[in-house]
């Protein structure tokens, strides 16, 4: 499975996120794509922007549609618990996180190790030290489960 | 360098995908992990859609030195086109969701900066 998380603010984001999670079907792969935070709000309020809409009728369509968490479910722990549901992630081989473009420093999950993503050099740090890319690639490559970037 | 990258049940391909434009850092990240994994000899596919194909034409030359070194390289046409860009400003050749699609499917790991 393909796992397609949205919790971006941005609309025009949001609309993104939602024809990747169509397009990533394409191949016939098993797609879920959830929205959460800002995006489901955005999705779920009472006037929806006519390109969310029309997405997320085409997912229904084609017989995925995304689950639009509400209420409850829009804390961040819920949606961390969400990522790492075993019952969910073991089926899952592969992950988008679509963020907002003014969300906090990135993170990479990746084998049950957090790498903090700097967008200056050294732009690898995990547990306090500097990792280099190719080490990075040896956990990425060498991890169970898929790799997360939040 | 392969030894840096050694890892016992190794896979061969990863694919990353990039949509976040350039002030964010993940198009350089994506650019120096695909560079590590190509010099380790992986199979590397990167796909690039929506506010992070408008900072490609300027990264021009990182694209040509990552098509040299046999990565496979993808441009979303829609994106492009939103952008107002067309394949002789990237310098790649323009596709689609079919590319995303066909470059996540057959990945071993996937690494979205999205």
């Amino acid at each position: 499975m393909i796992l397609v998380v949205v919790e971006a603010a941005e609309l025009e984001r949001v609309s993104e996120a939602l024809r990747a999670g169509i397009g990533l079907g394409l191949r016939g792969d098993d797609v879920a794509v959830v929205l959460t935070g800002p995006a489901a709000r955005l999705a779920g309020g009472e006037e929806v922007d006519p390109r969310v809409a029309r997405a997320l009728r085409t997912l229904a369509e084609l017989g995925r549609p995304a689950r639009v968490m509400g209420g409850g479910e829009l804390d961040a722990g819920t949606v961390d618990a969400f990522m790492v549901d075993a019952s969910i992630m073991g089926r899952v081989r592969a992950v988008e996180v679509w963020t907002s473009s003014d969300a906090g420093p990135r993170r990479l999950l990746v084998g049950g190790r957090e790498v903090e993503v700097d967008a200056r050099p050294p732009r690898f740090r995990s547990g306090g030290r500097a990792i280099d890319a190719a080490e990075l690639v040896a956990q990425i490559l060498g991890s169970d489960g898929p790799v997360v970037v939040r | 360098m392969a030894s840096d990258c050694e890892s016992g049940t190794r896979p061969k391909r990863l694919t990353i995908v990039v949509s976040t434009a350039a002030e964010r850092g993940d198009l350089d990240a994506a650019f120096e992990l695909a560079r590590a994994a190509s010099a380790c000899g992986v199979y590397v596919s990167m796909f690039f859609m929506s506010d992070a194909v408008a900072d490609l034409p300027a990264r021009r030359a990182d694209l040509a030195e990552l098509a040299d070194d046999g990565c496979e390289l993808a441009v979303c046409a829609a994106s492009a086109a939103a952008a107002g860009l067309g394949e002789e400003d990237i310098g790649l050749p323009l596709g689609g969701q079919d590319d995303h699609a066909a470059m996540v499917s057959r990945a071993d790991k996937v690494v979205s900066f999205t």
